[in-house]
């Protein structure tokens, strides 16, 4: 059995074990998911969620190689994906069980986490893309994606509450979403 | 970038990693308590009992977000509203593809029908399979399909 796998099902008996996983997976996990909501909050949010979710069901992996269990956590990480792209927010029920909420990042940090994104060519593809949504949608997502304001700034800016800035941020970032699909053959091409 | 030249982790969720670690101890040691292990047990003798008392077992008590394994039954969440899809007759849409054959089934209610919402994200998931590319890999394609069964 590989070493992450075996981890994963020791944890079962000794909790303590989850920490090589969470020690090896949530890294990758926080890249791939800011390369696909451009968002490192929403990155953060989601990624801890994932492995909060992981570690609650890990009685139910059933794998033996590091590739399953990776396949396993990304099965996760993608229907709290789909999840917040239907409902504009991030769910937080398995942080909830465990009793705490989302790591928060320094601004320094959002920046490091923003620029694991930062290629000329996608920054091309997501200006295209936002040229094609309202303006309401292009502004916020300007400020939050593109200019990397903090939320209670742009809040502040928009003349708006915290939380619906995160509503039209997150609805945006559904619409991008959508224009970029017909940009595939163009991604792929660079991928 | 590749994994292999990730950046290394935010130092903000390195030390949340503590906490982390502390709430998942204490989630294990609330989960071994006897009656909470008696009561895990529920959700799952009603899912044998009756499939139509079982979507509602699943909606509060077991989170839907689990990606399943061939052999095991499926259910579909409905994306658009987190819910369990369901037959006209109230029952769960269910699905048991089996284990030695790569071609994925389509599940059926006990009329015969397929319900609109598994046919249409059932499609889209083909179609983003077929799109797949720079931004996101297959296997993170919006899947909704969860085992049917539960502990925790």
């Amino acid at each position: 059995m590989d070493s992450l796998a075996r981890a994963l099902h020791d944890s079962t008996d000794d909790p303590g074990s989850f920490e090589v996983i969470f020690l090896s997976q949530f890294n990758p996990l926080l890249s791939r998911l800011v390369r696909q909501v451009w968002d490192s909050e929403i990155a953060v949010d989601i990624a801890a969620e994932t492995l909060a979710e992981t570690f609650i069901r890990r009685r139910r992996f059933r794998g033996c190689t590091d590739r399953e269990l990776v396949g396993w956590i990304n099965g996760i990480a993608s229907r709290k994906l789909a999840l917040f792209y239907r409902k504009h927010q991030v769910e937080k029920r398995a942080l909830s069980k465990l009793g705490i909420e989302p790591p928060t990042l320094t601004e320094e940090e959002h920046h490091e986490v923003l620029h694991r994104i930062d290629e000329p060519v996608m920054r091309e593809i997501v200006r295209d893309g936002l040229a094609a949504l309202s303006e309401t949608q292009q502004e916020a997502l300007q400020l939050r994606i593109v200019d990397e304001m903090p939320y209670e700034e742009l809040a502040a800016r928009l003349e708006i509450t915290e939380e619906a800035a995160r509503a039209r941020v997150a609805r945006g970032l559904a619409g991008l979403r959508r224009q970029l699909r017909n940009h595939q053959p163009l991604l792929r091409e660079f991928g | 970038m590749n994994e292999s030249t990730t950046p290394p982790l935010p130092a903000s969720v390195d030390a949340w990693r503590g906490d982390f670690m502390s709430a998942a101890r204490s989630h294990d040691a609330r989960t071994r308590s006897p009656l909470r292990r008696l009561l895990a047990v529920l959700p799952v003798v009603v899912l044998l009992g009756s499939a139509g008392v079982a979507a509602a077992a699943i909606d509060e008590s077991a989170s839907p977000d689990l990606p399943p394994y061939a052999g095991e039954a499926h259910g579909y969440i409905d994306l658009n509203t987190g819910e369990p899809i369901l037959c006209p007759d109230g029952n769960l849409l269910v699905y048991t593809p089996p284990s030695d054959d790569p071609i994925y089934g389509t599940p059926r209610c006990s009329d015969g029908s397929v319900p609109a919402a598994y046919t249409e994200q059932r499609q889209e998931l083909l179609d983003f399979a077929d799109d797949a590319g720079f931004l996101q890999s297959a296997e993170t394609g919006p899947r909704f399909d969860f085992e049917v069964d539960g502990d925790e």
